[in-house]
């Protein structure tokens, strides 16, 4: 369970929340929706650690300031966190080596090519579209089920995916539902799976 | 943990051999800089070999400085120092890692062409390795500066102007002790004294610079 409460949030001279309250359902999937610059990657942003609110308070089990709730939560930005000079393969093994899972090479292989990016493995990032580059980003997701992760913090994920990659993403979340998951997501459309979800409305 | 380090290192070192363009750079500015110099001040040996270390130290710094803002920067752009908030091993440790990556990265171009730039400015045989030593040691000085002030300004859209200007300052203790210790030796005097001073320097900076790279990259990240 994740609460937000009384929580004010200021970007540069732009007060984004202001006495904000949110309590968002776990496990199941919850969707920020709202117009550009109406506060989803800043919302998404607190959820995860990186932005600390000015005021409020923010409760979460594992405790969101403790290290366990690092651990346990996976974090996909919209800029796709992939080094131009490696390949896909080498970026998606730099982010689980960083992160200190082990995975066997068996299950790398299924994994890329449930997601549709095996052809693409040796390609370098630089080389690659715009979709491959996040169905990379979103090909990490896969690797959660062995590992302790409890929520997905997921900023657009479905920025320049085709329909196969929406079809693949929108299993991945009813999977990781299903294993009592929290998926905390923004979208520009709300409908555009057909899973039970808490919209939450950014004006 | 080992594996985690060891990770780090490995895609670090992979990244920076494909972008040896960057490097190449610092050792051409380097090299320019060494063969302006003898000619601008004339033909006299004498002079040459007064200013032959100061020469190499300048050159050195004046041509790794535009570098050291790469050392977060791209990482920053794309997103891989958030995730690397995800990682078990702590934020400082992992910065410290990837500054002393770059550093071997920076340096292994640099020694191999430095004998050479030596010799052209008549440093004696006997003094070079001594010399490269004490440039190893400075070097990592600067890097670990370097590793402060490119975090200080990541994000800024003038971070790129900034960060040589305020890393330029800080870099004087490291030219001061190490220009002395190759003087020392120059004149066969004890170079210690000042070498152990830049050692000293180096040390602090190694237990400093992780720790306030950490604090700016976290707040950083906030934006």
């Amino acid at each position: 369970m994740i609460n937000l409460k009384n929580i004010q949030v200021t970007r540069g001279a732009k007060q984004i929340f202001n006495d904000y309250n949110l309590t968002l359902i776990s496990p199941g999937l919850n969707i920020i929706e709202g117009k550009n610059g109406s506060g989803k990657t800043t919302l998404i942003k607190v959820i995860a650690g990186f932005l600390k609110p000015n005021k409020g308070e923010i409760t979460s089990k594992p405790d969101f300031t403790s290290h366990e709730w690092t651990q346990s939560h996976i974090y996909i930005s919209s800029n796709n966190s992939l080094s131009n000079e490696l390949s896909v393969l080498e970026n998606i093994k730099a982010w689980l080596g960083i992160r200190g899972w082990v995975i066997s090479e068996d299950e790398f292989e299924d994994n890329m090519k449930k997601i549709g990016i095996f052809d693409y493995k040796d390609f370098f990032i630089s080389q690659c579209s715009e979709g491959i580059k996040r169905k990379t980003d979103l090909c990490k997701l896969f690797f959660s089920f062995k590992n302790k992760v409890k929520f997905w913090l997921l900023d657009e994920p479905t920025n320049n995916l085709d329909e196969d990659g929406r079809k693949i993403l929108e299993e991945l979340l009813n999977k990781f539902i299903s294993k009592k998951g929290t998926i905390i997501m923004s979208s520009h459309d709300n409908k555009i799976f057909k899973i039970k979800h808490k919209l939450i409305k950014l004006i | 943990m080992k594996k985690i380090i060891f990770m780090l290192v490995y895609r670090d070192l992979k990244i920076y051999s494909r972008s040896l363009s960057d490097f190449m750079n610092t050792i051409a500015f380097m090299i320019t800089i060494v063969a302006l110099f003898p000619l601008a001040i004339g033909p006299s040996q004498e002079k040459l070999n007064f200013l032959a270390n100061a020469v190499l130290w300048i050159a050195l710094i004046i041509s790794v400085i535009p570098t050291l803002d790469k050392i977060y920067a791209n990482d920053f752009k794309n997103g891989w120092l958030e995730q690397l908030n995800y990682s078990p091993v702590l934020l400082e440790i992992i910065l410290l890692i990837k500054c002393l990556t770059f550093w071997f990265s920076l340096m292994f171009p640099i020694l191999v062409v430095l004998p050479i730039l030596s010799l052209f400015l008549g440093i004696n045989l006997d003094l070079i390795l001594w010399n490269l030593l004490i440039i190893l040691i400075g070097s990592l000085g600067i890097c670990l500066i370097g590793s402060i002030c490119s975090s200080l300004t990541l994000g800024a859209k003038t971070g790129n102007v900034i960060s040589p200007l305020l890393i330029l300052p800080l870099t004087i203790p490291v030219l001061i002790f190490g220009i002395s210790s190759c003087e020392a030796l120059k004149a066969n005097m004890d170079p210690y004294p000042n070498l152990y001073l830049l050692v000293s320097f180096c040390l602090i900076l190694i237990i400093l610079s992780p720790i306030l790279s950490a604090i700016s990259v976290r707040i950083a990240l906030e934006k």
